[in-house]
């Protein structure tokens, strides 16, 4: 019987899943992970990721004592690598989003093995993104005023400022991103609580699992639940790169002030966020033993992903060369020749090499197969995309408009150690989040593989006895 | 009568036996003079029937019969046959979504999204309430020449927008939570060991005995039609297995 889960093969389609995995393999090969015990290699891990985030609590620890100052930002770059990386790890995150809600509308089943653990580091990068806007702010203690509650002053925050529209952005990025990923992790909870073998394990998953019984008329509200989340998010994840972006784009600083700013720093996003997806997928298939659900064919579709967006990336940066040439506007043109020939010109070219060239590699077959190749390539592509943020941040305020304020930023060892900080904080989730949860989407997972399909009834002796099944009347006096 | 007084008494008979009270209650439930399956298992395993009739008075109070399939087509076409037998409190329970279960069990549309919709629109009127009342009537600010009223609503869109996003995304969780009565933890399914196959590749249906067309015979005989692979009577105490 034809089926729309199974693959054309006159197309040269192949299963999503590799062929022979069934439900109870699935469930098996994903569940051990978060039951067998803990490899040795993941306590080393986890070790280097509670040292870098205790680098991140001395770090931020001696900020909030010492003030911004410990920092390179000062006149005329007040911004430097903290709103660099809050813009790089927010960028991040939005891979996630993407694989979770726009290709869940678009109907593109490989999402399934790979949706929940890009969700997991969409929410990690979000923490480690919105960790800098508190504590940039100089006196972190007061960074309740960036809310609408009132103070002591009697005064309400400016909502006609982009960095308020930032503050509703991310907050409800994350708000909804936890929110889609506990949805999607209520079934996959039951299923760990009904494989429990211990009280405790059984105690804690139930908690989480909400008592799931995988009931039809629960499914029917989870899943108009998941396609409205999936439906909000899409505008939502645009939204919060577009905002983002707003907090450069409504200023006057040439190199900030243009209006391709919300798109491409969208389609950058996607583009480092599936870079870092690639990155830890490549390692946790090998380490996990997930290479049949998670198969060459879905990095060779999120190597596409990438060379899309990476496209529009190039694309975007042409178009600021030209309208800076375009515009007339004398400013703009000394921006952008700044940009190769000034003293920044280091950073230039890995962000152009690293997003605009690189990735073009991935018109051929051999690259996007080759697991060596897109590891450098994915590690490359983040690299780009910090020098990216960089370049935009620092890149137009280090010039200003007279040359009596110019001036050349220079991180210091706290800045770096903030930085290192962060990447401990979100390995340090990361390797918690793989270590008890299960990795893969498995309810989802099992739902795309032929056997789910209802009209793809396997096994012979079900067609010998359907005949009998599908008689109204079956013969009375058994 | 409350659980815990069932089990305390299931208890005490399973171990003392059934005396002849119990034996007229259970020729009431009909569980062993009408279901020819179950004739057959007291036949062949006399013994195990004290065992497994644990107290009359709960076998009494039924919860609901539990019928395993090992494919979502069979699960589908056990559904079909209860809804077109009038059926209305049964449920499948599958691993995943099955695809057209809610058109097998008769199911209307979901309506969560009339939950959302209004909890959407509330979000956007709060934020501009808020920006309008904050910025423009309790203390007016004029920021880049703007006037602090509402026509300058330009630059409210985005606040607007992302709260309308929050309060669908609360709408439609918490709506989902509510209209499914989760959190529950405790309900006479979980009561089967062996229903714990549902979450990873078993289909189960289960027909609850406040279902007006529940009969302890004739259901089981229906769902027997059904090619199940096992079918189970769970009472609030504990459960019976059979086949």
């Amino acid at each position: 019987m034809t089926s729309p889960y199974l693959p054309i093969k006159e197309l040269g389609e192949i299963p999503l899943i590799e062929e022979g995995e069934t439900f109870q393999s699935l469930t098996d090969r994903i569940a051990r992970v978060t039951e067998d015990e803990t490899p040795r290699n993941w306590y080393i891990a986890f070790g280097v990721a509670l040292c870098f985030l205790s680098l991140l609590g001395v770090c931020v620890g001696y900020l909030l004592w010492q003030g911004v100052g410990v920092w390179g930002n000062n006149s005329p770059s007040y911004w430097g690598w903290d709103i660099t990386n809050f813009v790089w790890w927010i960028g991040i995150g939005h891979a996630g989003t993407l694989i979770s809600a726009i290709l869940f509308i678009f109907r593109q089943k490989w999402r399934t093995s790979i949706n929940r653990f890009s969700e997991a580091m969409t929410i990690f990068a979000v923490m480690c993104a919105g960790l800098y806007p508190g504590i940039h702010i100089g006196r972190a203690w007061y960074a309740y005023y960036m809310f609408p509650i009132p103070n002591q002053m009697s005064i309400w925050p400016n909502f006609k400022s982009p960095l308020m529209w930032d503050i509703f952005a991310v907050s409800t990025y994350f708000t909804v991103s936890l929110l889609f990923w506990y949805v999607g992790l209520i079934p996959d909870f039951a299923t760990l609580r009904d494989r429990s073998k211990t009280q405790l394990r059984a105690r804690v998953y139930g908690f989480f699992a909400l008592g799931w019984r995988g009931s039809n008329r629960a499914w029917q509200h989870y899943e108009r639940a998941y396609l409205i989340l999936a439906a909000i998010s899409t505008p939502l994840v645009l939204s919060v790169h577009s905002v983002v972006s707003f907090d450069f784009a409504t200023s006057v600083l040439p190199g900030w002030h243009t209006t391709i700013f919300p798109p491409y720093f969208v389609a950058g996003a996607v583009y480092s966020g599936f870079g870092l997806v690639m990155t830890l997928m490549l390692v946790a298939r090998l380490i996990y033993g997930v290479k049949s659900i998670v198969t060459t064919q879905h990095l060779e579709l999120m190597c596409k992903v990438m060379l899309l967006t990476s496209s529009l990336v190039g694309y975007a940066y042409a178009m600021e060369f030209f309208i800076a040439w375009y515009s007339g506007n004398q400013w703009e043109r000394a921006w952008a020749l700044m940009r190769i020939v000034g003293p920044y010109w280091w950073a230039w070219i890995p962000m152009v090499g690293c997003n605009a060239v690189v990735p073009q590699l991935f018109w051929f077959k051999f690259f996007r197969t080759n697991l060596a190749a897109l590891m450098v390539i994915s590690i490359l592509v983040n690299i780009g995309m910090w020098f990216e943020r960089f370049v935009i941040i620092v890149g137009s305020t280090y010039h200003d408009f007279i040359p009596g304020s110019w001036g050349y930023f220079r991180p210091t060892m706290i800045d770096i150690g903030t930085y290192a900080g962060t990447m401990g904080l979100f390995f340090t989730c990361f390797l918690l989040f793989l270590r008890w949860m299960p990795m893969i989407a498995m309810a989802e997972v099992k739902g795309v593989i032929p056997a789910a399909d209802p009209h793809n009834e396997v096994g012979p002796e079900f067609h010998a006895s359907s005949g009998v099944s599908e008689e109204p009347e079956p013969a009375p006096g058994e | 009568m409350s659980n815990d007084d069932d089990q305390l008494h299931s208890k005490k008979t399973k171990k003392e036996g059934l005396d002849a009270a119990a034996r007229e209650a259970m020729d009431r439930t009909n569980i062993e003079t009408k279901s020819p399956a179950n004739a057959k298992t007291d036949a062949m395993t006399g013994e195990k029937v004290t065992e497994k009739k644990k107290d009359p008075k709960a076998s009494d109070r039924p919860a609901l019969f539990l019928a395993e399939y090992k494919s979502p087509a069979r699960c589908i076409h056990a559904a079909e046959k209860l809804r077109d037998a009038g059926y209305t409190k049964f449920d499948a329970h599958t691993p995943f979504p099955v695809h057209g279960m809610d058109k097998a069990m008769g199911l209307p549309d979901s309506r969560l999204g009339w939950i959302v919709i209004v909890c959407a629109l509330t979000g956007t009127a709060t934020a501009f309430l808020m920006m309008w009342w904050m910025n423009c009537y309790d203390y007016p600010i004029v920021i880049g020449g703007k006037p602090p009223s509402a026509s300058s609503i330009a630059s409210m869109v985005p606040i607007m927008f992302e709260l309308t996003i929050l309060f669908s995304a609360f709408a439609a969780v918490f709506g989902m939570f509510g209209i499914n009565k989760l959190p529950q933890h405790n309900h006479p399914v979980f009561e089967s060991d062996r229903f714990k196959s549902f979450s990873t590749d078993k289909f189960w249906i289960s027909v609850e005995a406040q279902d007006p067309k529940f009969k302890l015979d004739k259901t089981r005989e229906l769902l027997e039609k059904t090619h199940p692979e096992f079918v189970e009577l769970v009472n609030h105490s504990g459960n019976e297995g059979e086949k």
